[in-house]
């Protein structure tokens, strides 16, 4: 198989830059550059001996930090799902409203949401659960509701003409339109439930990757600091691309129409 | 056909009957929490006035807060706006650069750059430094990405007649190109608007001695008395958080008249 220019040069343009930067890092160049000391911005090697070093604590944070992330995540699309079904069933004029309403939630800063929760709950778990959870579910109900309500005006006249029913014209045509839009909103959502997953970690819960940075550092182990923060960025990547192959393999007609 | 004029007002009767209802059910809810036998009551729902009447008593120390964490933000907003429109304007000129720099700035979109705060505070070793370099931060990934999508944004056709024209790089940029990337910018600045805002707080949080976040701290750290304190920071914050988006779409509709969706919106 020929590999185009574009191709190669897709795989090694940013191959070269991931190298180059990590060798200008290595060398303390940028140290020397920027007048950085090596116990604030722990050298590449340190870093990737962390992983191995504090692998038992690191996987520990990791969990603690994922399954409230994974519940919040999981129960706050549903629940923004479910409220958006639950909006079609209203009158229009006032669906409208109800997304309106959900656009404004969705501006709520994670900042000022999680030290209300905190009032609220004690438990670690659920407090970052939850909070995720109320970041996520504004998100999903207004591009659902959106996906769903943004349907050809004509293909809905055809179905009416047909008789279908409202259950029929929801299945048939509201939710395979509205895949693109639920697929956007799951994409957003991934990074804002890590985020408020470490938020809530560094207000108040004691574990966790984000209580792990802030831990480190204190106790001056800045390379397992870089070390968590490595692995927050990676699992937001890998969720991401996890959901992008489930869009390409699960969904491939619909990204057709969201991409054209 | 309904005239635009009765229409408003019913639009407005019925936003006025979401926000008195929301507050009725906010009274009831806190009302029956306080007739309960929890005695956090007052912290975890307290009534709306008192929320307010502690906006007053503490006017100055809220205000100063908001004031740090906003002009902050703002700053780090600017500077993150600059840096990213330079890149990308850099980035579309060449396509190596771009293939070799952009999977790194998707990727920073999927990353929780917060967990940046505390490392970049053992790097600057000073509050305001660290606000204004999270902002900044944030806000220029958002927007590199934005522009360079909005940079390629132009029909081939309008392309092509610049190029019949003979017009050089710089004017197909000027007239063209930058026009055509303003939508995406804006797209780009309204979500990273906010969150400039957020990266500046919680610089409050870890460990900073001013702004809305450390307010939040302090109120929590020194029991329910305070808790009121929490509400009323979260309060100040919706608020700055809605003035910088709604300055972001106002910024759109003067810099930005042209497009389409604007025209039908502010039309009639």
């Amino acid at each position: 198989m020929p590999v185009s220019v574009k191709q190669l040069r897709a795989v090694l343009a940013p191959l070269v830059v991931f190298v180059v930067f990590i060798w200008l890092w290595q060398t303390k160049v940028f140290h020397n550059l920027f007048g950085l000391e090596t116990f604030a911005v722990p050298l590449p090697d340190r870093i990737w001996r962390s992983f191995g070093d504090d692998s038992s604590r690191l996987r520990e944070a990791f969990g603690e930090t994922f399954l409230p992330a994974t519940i919040g995540y999981v129960g706050g699309n549903l629940l923004g799902f479910a409220l958006a079904l639950c909006l079609m069933a209203l009158p229009p004029a006032l669906g409208r409203r109800g997304s309106a309403l959900g656009a404004a939630v969705a501006a709520l800063p994670i900042m000022a949401v999680a030290p209300i929760v905190a009032l609220w709950i004690e438990s670690e778990l659920w407090f970052k659960s939850v909070t995720v959870m109320i970041i996520v579910f504004p998100s999903m109900l207004v591009y659902a509701y959106r996906g769903m309500t943004s349907v050809d005006p004509t293909a809905l006249e055809l179905m009416y003409s047909y008789r279908s029913s409202q259950w029929q014209v929801l299945r048939e045509l509201r939710l395979p339109h509205s895949v693109p839009q639920i697929f956007t909103a799951l994409k957003y959502t991934t990074v804002l439930t890590l985020v408020a997953a470490v938020i809530c970690e560094i207000l108040r819960a004691h574990n966790g990757l984000g209580f792990e940075i802030h831990d480190a550092l204190v106790s001056f182990g800045t390379a397992r600091a870089w070390a968590a923060v490595v692995l927050l960025g990676l699992t937001g990547i890998v969720m991401y691309v996890l959901l992008l192959l489930v869009e390409r393999f699960g969904f491939p007609w619909a990204l057709r129409q969201d991409t054209p | 056909m309904t005239e635009p004029g009765y229409n408003r007002t019913r639009e407005a009767l019925i936003t006025a009957a979401i926000v008195v209802g929301v507050l009725a059910l906010w009274y009831l809810a806190a009302g029956i929490l306080a007739a309960g036998d929890d005695p956090l009551a007052n912290s975890k729902l307290p009534y709306p006035h008192v929320i307010v009447e502690r906006f007053f008593d503490d006017f100055s120390e809220v205000t100063s807060a908001a004031w740090t964490s906003l002009s902050t933000a703002l700053i780090g907003f600017a500077i993150g706006t600059a840096v990213g429109i330079v890149l990308s304007v850099i980035m579309v000129q060449a396509a190596w650069i771009e293939s070799a720099v952009m999977p790194y700035l998707l990727a920073a979109q999927m990353v929780p750059m917060i967990a940046l705060v505390p490392i970049s505070q053992t790097v600057f070793k000073n509050d305001t430094a660290t606000r204004l370099f999270i902002a900044a931060f944030i806000t220029f990934f958002s927007v590199t990405v934005a522009v360079v999508r909005g940079l390629k944004a132009a029909p081939p056709p309008a392309r092509e007649l610049m190029r019949s024209y003979n017009a050089g790089r710089l004017r197909t940029l000027r007239y063209l190109d930058l026009p055509a990337a303003m939508p995406m910018l804006f797209s780009g600045l309204r979500v990273a608007a906010p969150l400039s805002l957020v990266g500046s707080v919680l610089v409050d949080l870890m460990g900073g001695s001013q702004g809305l976040g450390y307010l939040m701290l302090a109120a929590q750290t020194f029991g329910p008395a305070q808790a009121t304190l929490v509400w009323v920071a979260m309060f100040v914050l919706l608020a700055l958080g809605f003035l910088l988006a709604q300055a972001v779409v106002m910024a759109e509709k003067v810099l930005a008249p042209w497009q389409p969706a604007m025209r039908q919106g502010g039309g009639h």
